[in-house]
């Protein structure tokens, strides 16, 4: 079972809230998906249009919330959001989250490290969210983060694990869990995370933006668990030539 | 008369009002927010006894979707 800080996750497969057609598809995906952990956002009400109630029906659904720092541009306005997010939630788990270009949505590596000190020492839960360092998320760990998030590829693009290489180096050293996070764009690519040995996925887009959600999050419920369970199989070795896998002498000649 | 800023909306008060109070007459849930007093985050418990004072800003958050 995957522990996280206190808490113990039967679902490898975390996700996201954005991007859904309605609260309605959003739900039922979620509860398809079997995911024990999902991400929300903060953002200041506007007054005019008034509140959409996004907690109401994540609460009945029994899953726990983990709120992101997404709009943040820098650890000061990382830590605020944090904050916020404790108060509003009554939870110190926090994703941390500072992306300040708007192209590529790239997490600033320095200012990251910052808040995640200042977090770690204000006694939140701290999962930075972050390229596919090994070196940052080592430091990561050092200042006391519960787990580390780092990229397969861009938030949103579906590209899958173009970082492949690095997030095999980061789950080879980590000692906190590895969740890999934004841009796995099918379930395939869920499962090859998994079968890298990540501990979680987190999949918001590839979910919400299917033509059917439901089913999707199911196909990613079952692919996570695939991945896990070959992980813990072991896969065979990669060679470079040939292995015969039947006999090749006797059958013709005795 | 008091005159605050409720997320860059100004509001006049015409007789002590709380933070709850405030909140409420907003038609918002308490538990669904977080407030943001002169920058500073107000911990739920204290909404209650804290009254607006002239030239408050307050800013209230509230979860929304994302990944």
């Amino acid at each position: 079972m995957l522990k996280i800080a206190d808490m113990e996750f039967e679902s490898r497969l975390f996700t996201g809230t954005g991007k859904f057609s309605s609260s309605q598809v959003m739900l039922e995906a979620i509860t398809a998906s079997k995911s024990q952990l999902v991400t929300v956002a903060m953002k200041r009400i506007d007054l005019k249009t008034g509140l959409d109630d996004l907690l109401t029906p994540l609460r009945q659904a029994g899953v726990r919330l983990l709120p992101n720092t997404s709009g943040a541009r820098n650890a000061k306005e990382a830590v605020f959001a944090a904050e916020l997010a404790r108060e509003m939630l009554g939870t110190s788990w926090i994703k941390l989250e500072i992306h300040p270009d708007p192209k590529y949505l790239m997490p600033d590596a320095i200012e990251t490290l910052e808040a995640a000190k200042t977090l770690c020492d204000k006694g939140f839960i701290v999962m930075p969210y972050v390229h596919a360092d090994p070196v940052l998320c080592r430091r990561l760990e050092e200042v006391g983060c519960a787990a580390v998030m780092p990229l397969a590829s861009p938030i949103g693009s579906n590209q899958g694990l173009v970082t492949e290489s690095f997030l095999k180096i980061i789950i080879e050293q980590a000692r906190v869990p590895v969740v890999i996070d934004a841009g796995i764009g099918a379930p395939s690519q869920a499962a090859r995370a998994m079968e890298l040995g990540a501990d979680a996925v987190l999949v918001n887009t590839a979910i919400a933006s299917s033509a059917s959600p439901i089913v999707m999050a199911e196909c990613f419920k079952e692919a996570v668990q695939c991945g896990r369970r070959a992980f813990e199989a072991g896969l065979g070795r990669v060679q470079t030539g040939a292995v015969h896998t039947s006999p090749l002498t006797g059958f013709l000649n005795t | 008369m008091i005159l605050i800023h409720i997320n860059n909306v100004a509001q006049s008060l015409t007789q002590p009002t709380s933070l709850a109070e405030l909140i409420l007459a907003q038609n918002i849930a308490l538990d669904s927010i977080a407030l943001v007093l002169n920058t500073q985050v107000v911990p739920r418990n204290r909404w209650q006894t804290i009254l607006c004072q002239h030239e408050d800003k307050l800013e209230l958050f509230s979860a929304v979707a994302g990944g």
